[in-house]
């Protein structure tokens, strides 16, 4: 701005200087943005951060382990089909069907054709060259599947009308709706398969509508689970042990679901009140098993694209969130990645494979 | 600097107060400002990933988002409703009340003012004064330089016009 300014553009920078967002909001948002992360980055990341990056391969095994135990005992077994009637529940492969990687067709039972895992929105988002895949990971001949029927917007127009919440505009982009109740806001949000995320709600308490009674991390702990009571929404069904964090003023308290996926996670100000709470909604999973493929490299070879080369020398096994309107999934894929540059800058090219079929 | 691109985190603590205020001036209204910046930077988290340092400033980049943002959200619930709401009177969470001072005042007049300008003036003003050169302004208008120039030259002198009615 180097012409001459009058007194009003001096008065008009002073006003617009002086619109601050309200205290706590850069964090909130912040934490909302770190939540819409994808399991895989999050993963990523939290494996960076304890420098497991060489085992990686070695340890997505034993993480599909993990993954597919945590399931089970959540969900009551490989064969659970708590949701689905006959007319739509798992189906079972041909007993006499060959499989791939020698594995008999007859313990295999799906839902049928899974929509394809969403491609990652980390890394470079362009087409490329894949010159050579030098990575690969071990699977077994079947892995899990959990599925769920997605939440309509009528459901939560009931959930919300359950809490004495009524419908309160503008409706964020991609969610259901966005309720008010006494002494809170509500936002209900369906699967997002570019966050990660499974359906959830997103609650915003009124300034100082409830504050923890103690600063210890039980008191603070118990106060947020009450609070999460309220909206029937209370961490439990293979929910880990709570973290309680503190940071710049502010408390975290999160239960992980599962290695992968985000669970519960609770903002509270330096005052110990609650300032958002945001919970997965309750699901009716059921599970199934898919047979994994035998080899899923040669798709990266379908002819030259037109973009930079790059060598794909990472790969992990991961659960990804993914959805095809109806019923929402949670699906193995195998995560590739390889970094190059262009322009002098580094970039990273991360795609997702399904590890079924 | 052109091709070096920054941690988003980075650009996030940069940039959250002028795109807030920005947005702010658009959309009259604490809560709706708050819910429009926030998906102003969840888009730009999701779109990162693909935004070359090269085609445009950070600056302008986040602005073009934000200008979008705020165009659907006042196209979405009609614009006259919501500033006759922020007219009428929102209240306003001072951090200290010992800051409610004439000055203060003055400031929320004036940008009340600029609540009421034509859209592409508004605009013009509001992204002036978060900070962006008249290139970058012209940039995300989809206009040249010098017609962002003019542009908001018209309108500080409606707003100097309506200052003075209101002085009246």
């Amino acid at each position: 701005m180097s012409e001459p300014r009058d007194r009003l553009e001096e008065r008009l920078d002073q006003a617009f200087a002086s619109i601050r967002p309200r205290r706590g909001f850069e964090d909130e948002l912040w934490t909302r943005i770190q939540a819409r992360r994808s399991p895989w980055a999050r993963f990523l990341e939290s494996a960076r951060r304890v420098q497991l990056g060489p085992a990686l391969g070695g340890l997505a095994v034993l993480l599909v382990v993990v993954v597919a135990g945590g399931l089970l005992l959540q969900h009551g077994g490989p064969h659970a089909s708590s949701a689905g009637s006959a007319a739509e529940g798992p189906t079972r492969t041909a007993p006499n069907a060959a499989q791939p990687n020698g594995a008999a067709g007859a313990d295999v039972v799906t839902f049928g054709p899974l929509p394809p895992p969403p491609q990652p929105t980390g890394g470079y988002a362009g087409p490329v060259n894949v010159t050579a895949v030098t990575a690969s990971v071990a699977v077994p001949a079947r892995l899990p599947v959990t599925r769920y029927r997605e939440w309509s917007a009528a459901q939560a127009d009931a959930y919300a009308a359950g809490l004495n919440a009524q419908p309160a505009g503008p409706v964020p982009a991609g969610a259901l709706g966005r309720y008010a109740g006494k002494d809170f806001t509500l936002v209900l949000y369906p699967t997002d398969t570019a966050a990660g995320t499974e359906p959830r709600v997103v609650i915003t308490p009124a300034p100082g509508a409830l504050r923890a009674a103690g600063s210890d991390d039980a008191a603070i702990t118990t106060a947020v689970t009450d609070y999460l009571s309220r909206f029937n929404v209370a961490p439990g069904g293979g929910a880990q042990s709570p973290s309680v964090a503190r940071s710049g003023g502010q408390v975290l308290v999160r239960w992980a679901l599962s290695p992968l996926r985000q669970g519960w996670l609770v903002t509270l100000g330096a005052d110990l009140s609650i300032l958002m709470a945001e919970a997965p909604l309750p699901l009716s999973p059921e599970v199934a098993f898919y047979a994994t493929p035998t080899s899923t490299k040669q798709v990266f070879f379908g002819g030259p694209s037109g973009g930079p080369n790059v060598v794909l020398d990472t790969a992990e096994l991961v659960y990804v969130v993914a959805s095809d309107g109806t019923y929402g999934y949670f699906e193995p894929a195998i995560l590739y990645s390889g970094r190059f540059t262009q322009g002098g800058v580094t970039y990273q090219k991360q795609v997702l494979l399904p590890a079924v079929h | 600097m052109p091709g070096d691109k920054p941690p988003f985190e980075e650009l996030y603590r940069d940039f959250l107060n002028r795109i807030y205020a920005y947005v702010r001036a658009q959309v009259g209204s604490q809560a709706d400002a708050e819910d429009v910046t926030s998906q102003v930077f969840i888009k730009a988290w999701e779109a990162y990933p693909r935004y070359e340092p090269q085609g445009a400033t950070p600056a302008s980049w986040l602005f073009r988002i934000a200008r979008n943002a705020a165009l659907d959200h006042l196209r979405a619930a009609g614009r006259k409703e919501r500033l006759a709401r922020a007219v009428a009177n929102e209240p306003e969470a001072l951090e200290d009340p010992a800051q409610l001072a004439a000055e203060r005042i003055q400031h929320r007049a004036l940008l009340t003012l600029v609540e009421r300008l034509p859209e592409r003036q508004r605009e013009a003003i509001s992204l002036r004064h978060s900070g962006l050169s008249f290139a970058e302004v012209g940039q995300i208008l989809g206009s040249s330089e010098d017609a962002a120039k003019m542009l908001y030259h018209r309108a500080l002198r409606v707003l100097r016009e309506a200052a003075a009615g209101e002085a009246g």
